[in-house]
């Protein structure tokens, strides 16, 4: 219970931490930020106007001031207002989050079966040729950049085949493509750490143990091997969730995908400031959110890791 | 002390090949490419690979080999520069936090952590975004994005290098600071850092590659890879040539990369970790 | 017709290392146990106890495999070109006490999952019943009924070597193999570890192969005491012969130098 504790506090450093840098981009915009602002809506501005502004910017005031009147707000649920279009950031992000958690969480699911899947497979024929082969095709698929992957992928099966949907959101069958292309990679990656990990757990004394029990071999690799090795993945795990939720800009862009990603990309193009601000700063709050998702399910599944005592004596 | 044995091994024999012959390309772009890779000619847009043309042309009718070759040239020197850039930044950092003790490790891994919770891409793009696009700003935002990354890994293998029972018996018998880091723990992380610097740098390719493709990085007309596929988009359909070379150039440079990183991981027998 | 022996190994031979470059790990070891009989295995360090007990059951970790020789085991023959034929008699048949009970258990599971999934895979029990069985066996071998929502981590090497031996008691084994079960207690945790050995083979009948390197331990437990040595069973005999009349030159060392240690210390040959 302590260490879970502890897990919420040192969160809770690392999102302050992240406003701080999300707060920082405003700070370091180069340029008036009056003035881009009525460039941005086409206006000549005048020099009244732009005090005006600037004043309701708060621009005038020191640095360290104006976060704390920032985090002031943003703590009431008010990210301000995009520059282009005067509507709350707040509003904007919560028009994307869905988008974004579709596909998400669907690539999510897509990595956690199959490099389960690979892993075990890997492991268990071991310097094979499915080993090796896998090996070989696990490197080329994590060389394979994820917006050239979208575009095979959309011209094979939605202009050649005409299987499935070109681009945008809407039915089921439109999360599958950009699922595949943003997932492709992790999974290959994370099938070869499960295998290094599982194969280090099969020469255990308890693994063997299991076996000798007389236990059914589907019992010793699901609950004595699988369980055992998922350490490091699991880890993998929680970092690829947070990227995910954090919005791919390429896989996003590539399938005209309406979620966070791409918010962020449109936002930089259009140098609006207040709408890049709140979608980093989301984003690198579900990255964090889900660090320790992972390091919560860590300490369950491997309880002693985590306790004071490391190692029992024999 | 000493580096792990090293063994050749197949996979960085073709990695390294594979690089090869990407940076001589890049290096000889102007005496090998047959045309001005900016050169328009609208009479020659959108043709097939032929004898003229080996790639083909794309819709302005310039000749896309030499652009891809072009190409070459700035994606690996863009990706090199932010890769040592960062590695090098990482590596002063990282053996500082390393060597600081147990006080500042709470407060340092603080800041690698909210550094790390901005997913490497989306740093970069904060740094086009606040700069500007540009080819400057890409190589800086690539370069931040790994400066946490490298600092954090160079950082833990510092310190796991110095649980080693060597180490630990330089201290007793008393060998200097300076003599323990350069000669002890250095050459450790030797082998772990140049697979590391070669999975970043096939990272940074692929990174450049993307932020041009957004409109965020190298700008048209500039011959670069991702420019080159986001050009290519409009005619999917009728020249679907336009979109393969250059993603083939970033897959083969990208896999050349990885292929030296995981022949290295064998040779000096290092596990994979995921972490790198 | 009942057997006479519960367990028969002919002539194994253990190898490790490639094709070109083999090592015999053990050679030529025959040898046979009788229900309820307590046959002792002793021998210098690396002499091949811990693997002749790993081959028995058939549980060697490649590179390390059994190359030649057979085992039958109540009346079932196994052969190394059928390994396959060890699934079903580990845990029914035949069953290791490993070495180092720290290890053998899953750091990350529960004391009582680990008893339990043994009850109900090998015997058949159905999960409420193992569960009643569990409370038995773990009062039996002197452990409280916590032990079984502990994790290893949180229990002492002695308590740890306890639910072996309850695992061992719930699975009724024809054969249980006991590799150095008192190594790294104090002498009170050792005694009753071999008392629950003991009950085991009577209560059961089961066959033991009691592995130690402690000539005291097997001297106060074994009906006969085989000794090896580089690999090789060099004599098996009756308890009291080998202390009393070693034949073969490395008994007579072993025995040498456990009278030593014995004049010294607190037990005597041939007290029990």
């Amino acid at each position: 219970m302590r260490t879970f504790i502890f897990s919420m506090i040192y969160f809770i450093y690392v999102l302050i931490g992240i406003t701080i840098v999300s707060f920082g981009i405003s700070a370091l915009v180069p340029g008036d930020p009056a003035e881009i602002i009525m460039r941005i809506r086409h206006e000549t501005p005048t020099q009244e106007q732009i005090e005006e502004l600037r004043l309701e910017l708060g621009i005038d005031k020191p640095l360290p001031l104006r976060y704390f009147h920032w985090i002031g707000r943003v703590l009431h649920g008010d990210l301000g207002r995009s520059w282009r279009n005067g509507e709350p950031v707040l509003n904007e992000l919560v028009s994307r989050i869905p988008a974004t958690l579709e596909l998400a969480l669907t690539s999510f699911c897509i990595i956690l079966v199959f490099s389960t899947f690979t892993g075990v497979l890997f492991a268990v024929f071991r310097d094979g040729i499915i080993d090796h082969g896998g090996r070989l095709l696990s490197i080329l698929a994590m060389s394979v950049p994820n917006y050239w992957l979208g575009f095979l992928l959309v011209y094979i099966f939605s202009i050649k085949l005409g299987w499935l949907p070109v681009m945008g959101r809407g039915s089921a069958e439109n999360v599958l493509l950009p699922a595949i292309t943003l997932g492709l990679a992790a999974t290959a990656l994370q099938g070869r750490v499960l295998r290094t990990s599982l194969i280090e757990v099969f020469s255990q004394d308890y693994v063997r143990f299991a076996i000798g029990k007389g236990l059914r071999l589907q019992t010793v690799i699901l609950r004595h091997c699988l369980k055992n090795a998922l350490g490091p993945v699991v880890t993998l795990w929680g970092i690829s969730l947070g990227n995910f939720l954090a919005g791919s800009a390429i896989v996003e862009s590539v399938f005209s995908w309406p979620g966070l990603g791409r918010l962020v990309v449109e936002a930089i193009l259009s140098r609006d400031i207040p709408i890049l601000q709140g979608s980093v700063m989301i984003a690198a709050f579900f990255v964090a959110a889900a660090n320790l998702g992972a390091d919560v399910v860590q300490k369950i599944l491997h309880p002693r890791l985590h306790s004071g005592m490391i190692k029992g004596m024999s | 002390m000493k580096i792990p044995e090293f063994r050749w091994n197949v996979l960085i024999v073709s990695g390294s090949f594979m690089l090869a012959i990407l940076f001589m390309a890049g290096l000889t772009a102007k005496q090998i490419s047959p045309f001005n890779p900016l050169k328009v000619d609208l009479s020659q847009r959108l043709k097939a690979p032929n004898e003229e043309f080996p790639f083909g042309t794309d819709h302005l009718g310039r000749c896309v080999f030499s652009r891809l070759v072009h190409g070459a040239k700035i994606s690996l020197s863009a990706s090199i520069c932010a890769t040592a850039l960062s590695m090098l930044l990482g590596i002063i950092a990282g053996t500082l936090f390393g060597l600081a003790g147990p006080l500042l490790t709470a407060p340092l891994r603080g800041i690698t952590d909210v550094a790390l919770a901005f997913p490497g891409l989306l740093l970069a793009l904060m740094v086009t975004g606040v700069i500007g696009p540009s080819i400057i700003a890409i190589v800086l935002g690539i370069a931040l994005a790994g400066c946490a990354w490298w600092t954090r890994f160079i950082r833990d293998q510092i310190l796991n290098a110095q649980t080693k029972e060597f180490v630990m018996a330089g201290r007793i018998v008393g060998v200097s600071s300076l003599r323990l880091l350069l000669r002890y723990l250095l050459p450790q992380i030797v082998p772990p850092v140049l697979i590391a610097a070669s999975l970043r740098a096939g990272w940074g390719i692929m990174a450049i590659s993307a932020l041009s493709y957004l409109g965020l990085g190298v700008q048209p007309p500039s011959p670069e890879w991702g420019v080159m596929l986001q050009e290519s988009r409009l005619y999917m359909d009728r020249a679907p040539w336009l979109m393969l070379s250059p993603g083939i150039a970033v897959t083969l440079t990208v896999l050349g990369f990885n292929l030296l990183a995981e022949g290295l991981r064998d040779a000096f027998q290092l596990k994979e970790s995921g972490i790198f | 017709m009942i057997p006479d022996f519960v367990m028969e190994a002919c002539n194994l031979r253990v190898i490790t290392g490639r094709l070109n470059n083999q090592i015999v790990l053990i050679d030529d070891l025959s040898l046979f146990l009788k229900p309820g009989e307590i046959l002792g295995l002793t021998g210098e360090s690396g002499a091949g106890k811990s693997l002749t007990a790993l081959a028995m059951c058939g549980l060697l970790l490649p590179p390390v495999r059994w190359l030649k020789g057979e085992i039958n085991l109540c009346g079932k023959k196994i052969v190394p070109e059928n390994p396959k034929a060890w699934a079903d008699l580990r845990g029914k048949d035949i069953f290791l006490i490993f070495q180092s009970p720290a290890s053998a258990l899953n750091p990350n599971l529960k004391i009582g999952i680990q008893i339990r999934e043994a009850l109900v895979e090998v015997n058949g029990l159905s999960v409420k019943e193992a569960d009643k069985m569990i409370s038995r066996l773990l009062v039996g071998v002197g452990l409280s009924l916590s032990a079984g929502s502990s994790y290893p981590y949180q229990l002492s090497g002695g308590m740890r070597q306890r639910v072996l031996l309850a695992i061992a008691i719930g699975l009724k084994p024809q054969v249980v193999v006991a590799d150095e079960p008192t190594s790294g207690l104090d002498p009170i945790h050792q005694a009753a570890i071999l008392d629950l050995l003991k009950t085991l083979t009577k209560d059961h009948g089961s066959g033991l192969i009691l592995i130690s390197h402690d000539l005291r331990v097997l001297s106060r437990m074994a009906d006969r005491i085989g000794v090896l040595h580089k690999g090789r069973l060099v004599e098996v005999n009756p308890s009291q012969d080998i202390l009393q009349f070693p034949k073969h030159q490395q008994t007579m060392r072993l025995v040498e130098s456990y009278n030593e240690l014995s004049v010294n210390g607190h037990t005597f040959v041939g007290s029990n």
